[in-house]
């Protein structure tokens, strides 16, 4: 069987050395699998990798059997993997429904478009009720969903978050997180890069420990949490 | 533009301008009327390059290109004044748009904002250098003359009345029909955020040239139907940047990035400019008037910086929410919704 995505023996960098040295990940389908790991471990650089942004030096990167590594973004974006990234996102001049329908922007077929939309706003009553107001006046949290959405738009097979808890309240976090799970439920694929790696990993199916560009330690999210030295090193602490 | 009350006000708009040159019929409020539906006309063409945020102070360029085609093609061809000049005013529009191409491609090479500004002022720059120059061609400081039509008295203003009336309107919808299209779309999210619009798929540079291109096109009809209306044109009365700047003030004080905008802008500044010179003799030609509309633009950014239109729309919205906010929570008491509701806030 094949895996939905297959990263295997990339080394990548930005010119002044490799990030990833000898990346080996695969992710399986319909579930959520996260990475954590310190800073610099190279968790970002996989997410531009996927996306098409950053082109490996070694190996490959194949998405349902198919090399993408030397794919543009756009041609990624068509072959169904949408990037959520880190920061804001969101056109924030622009209103909710136009951010929204953005995220359809390659789609060619306007009735395939509206089509989407209404599945969208069907799924997030956010998009509906505040579709005329500015992307801008959303909270943070508010404006993660309207994210979400827009990331729908293409119908997407593979999903990458980097980062969604970044910038936003705490007690705001489970809801996203719970949107996230509920988007893996319904037939998509999730790669998440967390830094509060407790969250993500309690979240998610499956655990990946990265460290100086390698995986470090990779299996159920449950047994990764429950991992001592992980535990110690990059949850902060054992769990209470 | 779909509730149509919108469409009533449009309707209600259009009669009033139908109507308007047979209730004020004196050669003094054609005049004004003709300026005011000229301007609208240039506003509305350059908002299209407007909606990208790229903001050009050399559009002008393109109005002299058009009232220098339609000076040089009827004298070239000893043409006669009359209606069939109205066609060939739309020739300026071409020849304006054709110029635009390359202008735009290396005026866009640019990223930042100032650099693009500067570019487009140094085309009029250069373009008026040009007409001095080319004496061949151009007749260099002693300008160029139209020829006029046999028509007389207060008659004489309402074809080029009616002329800008169709430049207007025809801009007017072109500008509607690219703000609600997904080229539109492309274009705002251009002028939102350049990067996050290429993420998203736009293809900024090819967008951008293109808007730039088309909204030359309506300001070179402008002019040419301007150099036929003043029957002389010259280098500095053409290339001139007091044009470019009742266009962006006009477009300014009524909200970029908006169809209404400046319709209503140039509904503002270009009578209360004419009215200006009209009744201050003197202080308007002294500039007087530049002076207080300059006033008047400070006021505005002062006061509504994104201009009056998107003011007043904000300031209704807001309101509208707010009553069906208090009418939701009135019916449904603590009504939750499926996959993140309101609850984020």
């Amino acid at each position: 069987m094949s895996h939905m995505l297959e990263i295997s023996g990339v080394y990548a960098g930005y010119g002044g050395g490799d990030i990833l040295q000898g990346l080996d990940l695969a992710l399986e389908e319909r579930t959520i699998t996260c990475i954590v790991g310190p800073n610099g471990a190279g968790k970002s650089t996989v997410m531009r990798l996927v996306s098409g942004v950053l082109h490996p030096r070694l190996g490959e990167v194949r998405f349902l059997g198919e090399r993408i590594d030397r794919k543009a973004p756009k041609q990624i974006l068509q072959a169904g993997i949408v990037q959520v990234p880190q920061n804001r996102s969101l056109f924030p001049g622009m209103s909710v429904a136009e951010n929204v329908r953005l995220g359809g922007y390659i789609l060619r077929d306007s009735a395939l478009l509206e089509r989407r939309y209404a599945e969208v706003s069907e799924l997030f009553p956010i998009v509906r009720e505040r579709a005329k107001d500015k992307a801008g006046s959303l909270s943070g949290g508010q404006q993660k969903l309207v994210e979400f959405a827009r990331s729908l738009m293409l119908d997407p097979k593979l999903l990458l978050l980097d980062e969604p808890s970044m910038g936003l309240e705490p007690r705001i976090l489970s809801q996203i997180f719970g949107v996230m799970v509920e988007m893996c439920r319904q037939g998509r694929t999730i790669l998440l890069v967390e830094q509060n790696a407790r969250l993500g990993l309690e979240s998610s199916d499956r655990g990946v420990v990265m460290e100086s560009g390698r995986v470090l330690l990779d299996g159920a999210a449950r047994s990764v949490l429950g991992d001592e030295r992980i535990g110690e090193l990059y949850l902060g602490g054992r769990a209470h | 533009m779909k509730r149509p009350s919108t469409w009533l006000i449009a309707a209600v708009a259009l009669l009033a301008a139908l109507v308007y040159p047979f209730v004020f019929s004196s050669t003094e409020a054609t005049t004004i009327g003709f300026f005011a539906l000229l301007y609208v006309g240039l506003a509305a063409s350059w908002n299209i390059n407007g909606y990208t945020g790229y903001i050009s102070l050399g559009h002008s360029a393109f109005f002299g290109i058009g009232a220098y085609t339609i000076a040089l093609f009827a004298t070239r061809l000893g043409l006669q004044g009359g209606y069939g000049l109205f066609a060939v005013a739309l020739l300026g529009g071409l020849v304006a748009g054709v110029a635009a191409l390359p202008l735009g491609f290396i005026a866009l090479r640019v990223r930042t904002m100032h650099s693009f500004v500067i570019i487009t002022i140094a085309y009029v720059m250069m373009l008026q250098l040009l007409a001095y120059n080319l004496e061949s061609i151009t007749n260099g400081p002693n300008g160029l003359g139209v020829p006029q039509p046999a028509w007389s008295g207060a008659f004489f203003n309402i074809p080029f009345y009616f002329a800008a009336l169709v430049l207007a309107v025809g801009t007017v919808l072109l500008s509607a029909w690219i703000r609600g299209s997904r080229f539109g779309l492309g274009l705002m999210a251009i002028r939102d955020d350049e990067d996050k619009a290429a993420g998203v798929g736009v293809d900024t540079w090819k967008y951008k040239l293109t808007a730039y291109v088309i909204s030359a096109i309506p300001i070179g009809i402008g002019g040419a139907v301007y150099a036929y209306f003043a029957s002389y044109i010259y280098p500095q009365t053409v290339f001139d940047p007091t044009i470019d700047l009742g266009i962006v003030l006009s477009v300014f004080l009524g909200g970029t990035g908006t169809i209404l905008g400046p319709i209503v802008g140039a509904l503002i500044i270009q009578p209360a400019q004419q009215l200006l010179t009209l009744y201050t003799g003197n202080l308007g030609t002294a500039g007087w008037d530049l002076l207080l509309l300059g006033a008047l633009f400070l006021v505005v950014i002062l006061l509504m910086p994104s201009g009056i239109v998107p003011s007043l729309v904000e300031r209704a919205r807001r309101t509208s929410v707010r009553e069906a906010v208090t009418k939701a929570d009135e019916t449904t008491p603590g009504a939750q919704t499926a996959v993140g509701g309101n609850g984020t806030s």
